[in-house]
């Protein structure tokens, strides 16, 4: 394209405006955007919450485009059809008037004649009828002929009327053309229908054009246009009202419903929802509340079942603590004279004392068991040194280990390690799982661990014995739990023992966890916040042993 | 990214709403071809020749008075296309459409002045001002002699006029050249009948032209001659367009001023229908504004509404022989029809003089007879809601002219007695006379158009037409003109057609028959009777043909122009049951059926 130099640069110029605009335009609405993006974080957020919001705004999304469309079809419809059948009846018309006009005009021969003029401008008028103002106009142009003027009523100027492209198709190309112009013929900017075709006559070439205001024609197009959307808009509203009405009917019952879950949850059971009518959602009401109150008899048994069972054993460990104790002082008499006795007698007084013995652990256990069951136990927490506890531990189980040759490994930091815990509690736990573990550990060495770091301190019990079945390592705590109940109870664990540590770790805001498998022996870890009523997050030790998870 | 789409759906959507009401500009949109374009069909040039035609300085200066010839309105710029340019600038139209100087050129003479440039004197007599309406009105000028000077321009062809005379002259030989003979037709003021309106209409002005230029002279008005005696067309009438040829009709739109009350609109159809020469002469589509249209055909209503068109093709012909009037055998039928029913044995006999006429379904018949040493006139008519027998009317006159009977309607005749002009009405009763402003000398013959609203009378030899307002009672001359011709001592005349008498006249002592026209314009000699003086003159007016038909008595001799006769003498054996004794010629005052 060979461009001259100034057009070149002009056209760079126009190019360089239009590109400015359009960032200027992308500036403008991205800043929109952001706006919109800012208003859109917290509607993001109720979206998500909430269905109402969903439901409406998913209607009103849906019946806009939906109403919009058709509003679109019927106010472009119905416009189409008011022009079709404006022009339809302006070229009508327009056939009429050039058939006049030329009849008019079949009366000058070839040569230019002055009343032609007169003539052009009589048949203008005649076919204007009521002038410009009411249903159009007439104009005769003879553009080839350089002696006749345009001819309009009362002088109108048309030339802003007829376009160079229409005269051209009109005067040049011999069609029959029409085009929808904009112009202020001294009452205010018309639109108008400009219909043009030429005229045969026998000294040239004239041309006639209709020029129809669309004053009607436009305002009934805007009055549809002005209702469609009035309508449309009242229709989208209206469906969103309804949809929120009906997503109302149907979620709040089931948010009273989830209320009154949540309430339910929370123990209060004798919360109950409102029942209004036969319908579904009072189905569901009266079902939820059925549900309810058969959950609540059923909790309020098992709990004064549960109650009873823990007041008969509590009933019965003091019970029998008394005649136990009166057994007791007769047992510790009878083991006292045992030497007097014949050997085989002296040996029941032993069977006697060492059961005797089990039996009072035992019911010391329950009562325990039933102290934690009643709610009874309480923390006597204070900052305790645990390396000297665990010491003593070991030490206390000394005689034990070395009649079942077992290596108690103690592993204990250097330094002492300070936990805000009730220190006879974690005795007790470390006792019994030190114990279990010299029982369990089949002649093979117990590492012992003391572990601790900011917030938490912990204890391991690793031994080698037989371990633990998968599943096994839940079970474990369970009140009189045996691993083969068939084995015959060779030590005098009474069965509460992991039970009653486990209620002491909870106690301490703590845990008890068990890990083993076949084989390859148990660990057991105790860990407890080193301030007390901290929650717990992580432990300083490992629960599986490092060497079991690297084989 | 969501939340952008739906934003753009909105705005989309608001722009689209906006976009489709009526758009402010559309694209040109095309239809289909329009009409094809015309086939040009230029009609023969009526025009003048233009200045550099001429061949020598005697026809420049002809040409000269012929350059106004053509549309009225364009005459001053033709005019001046012959004037030197020095002078074009003194030489300025005064109105649209100037009135040209008819002037009739009695000598030329061109005189070289040496110098290249030449003087042409002009001996000339005014015979009138033809308008743009194509009338000829008498002449405003008195002028004579009219002197041009016709010299060369350097650097242009041919010759100019140099010093051109302050009007417009057209020479009447050139009307018959660049003009038609038309008639235009007003309404008689009781709405009886239709007047013609004589006019020139331009060759110039093409066949399609015509009709709407003949509708802007209907408009316009009548002539001078005829103001008083016929209906202008509703005052503020006025042509909303042209007329133009739909293929089988003419369309004629007039305001709504045309609507009035007391003018009949199909009345105004049938008188525009007759104002059009025959040859485009067809049904009218009337379009007055606030009324349905209306469409004119060529009915029997159509025909009466024009008095002149009711004669017959072939005029019955009689003639008075021994006092007793027969049929001529050049009458329809060989003449062997009885006479009418009024011309009874009783009254035939000592006839002198006739006139027969027909119209409004009535019968009518003037005849002068000898009664005693002098002579009486009686009238009698058949048909009609009175028929009577003869009446006397007046009393015994020494000598009687020859009676006319006024048509539309038939009940008044006109006669010249003793120098005078009388009317007389069927009723018989009393002559009364009628008096004649602007003519002067005793009259000696009197005719009527078939208008009836029309006479032409000889008064102290020279020519004169006049119109006439009448009712039953009376016949009152409300203009009177003399007929400019340059003929003069004229003795006779009759109603030849609408626009033209036949005259008969002196010239030297030797009596001619010829044609005049009404405005003096054309005359043309037919018959040259020499010594023998035309006493009596009858012709049948006939419209629109044009069939010369004649009949006279010179030197005391009947004639008839149609007869077999060559020269025209009625022979004896034309006499249709007349004694077979007459001699050749005897048959004198032989009359038409009117």
């Amino acid at each position: 394209m060979a461009l001259s130099a100034p057009s070149a640069s002009a056209l760079g110029k126009a190019s360089a405006l239009g590109k400015r605009a359009l960032v200027a335009a992308h500036r403008a609405w991205r800043k929109a955007a952001q706006r919109g993006a800012a208003f859109a974080a917290p509607v993001h957020g109720t979206w998500r919450r909430s269905l109402h919001f969903r439901v409406v705004t998913i209607t009103l999304v849906a019946s806009s485009l939906l109403v919009g469309g058709f509003s679109y079809l019927v106010a472009t419809q119905s416009t189409n059809i008011l022009l079709h059948g404006t022009e339809a009846e302006v070229k009508s018309q327009l056939h009429d008037d050039v058939q006049y006009a030329a009849d008019q005009l079949s009366i000058y021969p070839v040569r230019y004649n002055r009343e032609i003029q007169v003539t052009l401008n009589a048949t203008a008028s005649y076919l204007s009828g009521g002038g410009p103002e009411q249903g159009g106009f007439v104009a005769l142009t003879a553009v080839r002929h350089s002696n006749l003027k345009t001819a309009a009523p009362r002088g109108v100027d048309v030339s802003p009327l007829i376009g160079d492209q229409l005269e051209d198709e009109v005067a040049y190309q011999g069609q029959v053309a029409r085009q929808i112009r904009t112009a202020d013929l001294g009452g205010g900017p018309t639109k108008y229908l400009v219909y043009g075709s030429r005229v045969p006559t026998d000294f040239g070439q004239v041309e006639l054009y209709r020029i129809v205001p669309l004053t009607t024609e436009d305002q009934t197009a805007n009055q549809i246009r002005t209702m469609v959307l009035f309508t449309g808009v009242a229709l989208v509203v209206l469906l969103g009202v309804l949809a929120a009405l009906v997503t109302r009917l149907v979620v709040n019952p089931v948010r009273v419903a989830a209320r009154t879950a949540q309430r339910l949850s929370a123990g209060l059971l004798d919360q109950r929802m409102a029942v209004n009518g036969e319908d579904d959602l009072a189905q569901l009401a009266a079902a939820f509340n059925q549900m309810a109150t058969n959950l609540q008899r059923q909790i309020v048994r098992l709990e004064e079942m549960s109650r009873l069972q823990r007041r008969f054993t509590s009933d019965v460990s003091h019970e029998l603590r008394t005649p136990l104790t009166t057994v007791r002082m007769a047992a510790d008499l009878i083991f006292a004279g045992r030497d007097d006795f014949d050997p085989a007698v002296a040996r029941s007084a032993e069977l006697l004392q060492a059961e005797l013995d089990r039996f009072e652990s035992l019911l010391t256990d329950l009562l325990e068991i039933s102290r934690f069951d009643a709610g009874f136990a309480m923390l006597d927490a204070e900052p305790t040194d645990l390396v000297p506890v665990v010491r003593r531990v070991v030490d206390r189980l000394a005689g034990v280990a070395d009649r079942a040759g077992v290596a108690v490994d103690l592993r204990l930091p250097d330094t002492p390690v300070i936990a805000e815990v009730d220190p006879r509690r974690v005795e007790r736990v470390l006792r019994n799982l030190v114990g279990n573990a010299v029982e369990h550990g089949e002649g093979r060495p117990v590492v012992v661990t003391l572990g601790v770091d900011d917030s938490a301190v912990a204890v391991t019990v690793r031994d080698h014995g037989v371990g633990l079945r998968p599943g096994e390592e839940k079970l474990v705590f369970n009140r009189f739990w045996r691993a083969d109940p068939s084995r015959a109870r060779q030590t005098g664990g009474t069965g509460l023992g992991l039970s009653i540590s486990l209620e002491d770790a909870r106690l301490h805001g703590g845990w008890l966890e068990a890990w083993g498998a076949p084989g390859q022996g148990a660990q057991f870890r105790l860990t407890v916040p080193v301030r007390a009523g901290d929650r717990l997050t992580s432990s300083p030790l490992r629960l599986v042993p490092q060497a079991e998870v690297t084989a | 990214m969501r939340l952008r789409a739906v934003l753009a759906v909105v705005v989309a959507a608001g722009v689209g709403m906006a976009g489709c009401g009526i758009p402010d500009e559309t694209p040109v949109r095309v239809d289909g071809p329009g009409p094809s374009p015309g086939f040009a069909t230029e009609g023969a040039s009526a025009d003048p020749p233009p200045r550099e035609a001429a061949a020598s300085k005697d026809q420049f200066v002809d040409n000269y008075l012929q350059a106004a010839a053509g549309e009225a309105r364009d005459a001053h710029a033709r005019v001046s296309l012959y004037l030197a340019p020095a002078v074009r600038s003194g030489f300025k139209a005064t109105q649209e459409e100037p009135s040209l100087n008819l002037v009739r050129v009695r000598t030329r003479t061109v005189a070289d002045n040496g110098d290249g440039t030449a003087t042409a004197t002009l001996q000339v007599d005014q015979v009138g001002m033809l308008d743009g309406d194509g009338q000829v009105n008498p002449p405003t000028q008195t002028a004579t002699t009219y002197t041009i000077k016709v010299g060369e321009v350097e650097g242009k062809p041919g010759w100019f006029v140099t010093t051109p005379p302050d009007v417009l002259l057209l020479d009447v030989a050139a009307l018959s050249i660049y003009y038609e003979r038309q008639n235009i037709y007003f309404w008689n003021v009781e709405r009886t009948g239709l007047v013609p309106d004589p006019r020139y209409m331009p060759r110039a002005v093409s066949p399609a032209g015509q009709p709407t230029e003949i509708l802007d002279r209907l408009i316009a008005g009548p002539s001078e001659l005829l103001g008083a005696a016929v209906r202008r067309l509703p005052a503020g009438t006025q042509r909303t367009g042209t007329v133009p040829d739909t293929g089988d009709r003419l369309e004629i739109s007039l305001s709504a001023e045309a609507g009035a009350q007391d003018y009949d609109p199909v009345e105004l159809g049938r008188q525009l229908m007759w104002s059009l020469p025959s040859s485009m002469r067809k049904d009218l589509e009337l379009r007055i504004e606030g009324q349905s249209p209306r469409v004119i055909t060529e009915d029997q209503a159509f025909l009466d509404a024009n008095p002149a068109y009711t004669s017959a093709e072939t005029p019955e012909r009689f003639a008075i022989y021994g006092g007793r009037i027969y049929r001529l055998n050049s009458s329809p039928n060989g003449g062997r029809d009885p006479l009418p029913a009024i011309i009874t044995n009783a009254v035939n006999h000592d006839i002198l003089l006739a006139a027969l006429a027909s119209g409004s379904g009535v019968t009518a018949a003037a005849l002068v007879v000898k009664q005693g040493a002098g002579q009486r006139l009686l009238v009698g008519t058949t048909g009609g809601d009175r028929p009577r027998g003869f009446t006397p009317v007046d009393t015994v006159r020494e000598a009687i002219g020859r009676p006319v009977w006024l048509k539309a309607p038939l009940d008044t005749g006109l006669v010249v007695v003793g120098g005078k002009l009388y009317r007389f009405g069927l009723d018989g009763g009393a002559l009364t006379q009628v008096s004649l402003p602007g003519v002067g000398g005793a009259v000696s013959a009197v005719s009527a158009a078939p208008d009836g609203r029309r006479i032409a009378v000889v008064a102290g030899g020279r020519l004169y037409v006049a119109a006439i307002g009448r009712d039953d009672q009376s016949v009152e001359v409300q203009a009177a003109r003399a007929v400019p011709t340059s003929l003069q001592q004229f003795t006779e005349v009759a109603w030849h057609d609408d626009g033209q008498l036949t005259a008969a006249w002196l010239r030297g002592g030797r009596s001619a028959i010829g044609t005049v026209t009404i405005d003096g314009v054309a005359e043309e000699v037919l018959y040259e009777r020499g010594e023998a003086q035309v006493t009596y003159l009858v012709d049948y007016p006939r419209s629109p043909t044009d069939n010369q038909s004649v009949m006279y008595v010179a030197g005391g001799k009947g004639y008839d122009s149609q007869g077999p006769d060559q020269d025209g003498v009625i022979e004896a054996n034309e006499v249709v049951n007349g004694p077979s004794n007459a001699a050749p010629g005897s048959a004198t005052a032989p009359f038409y059926l009117n």
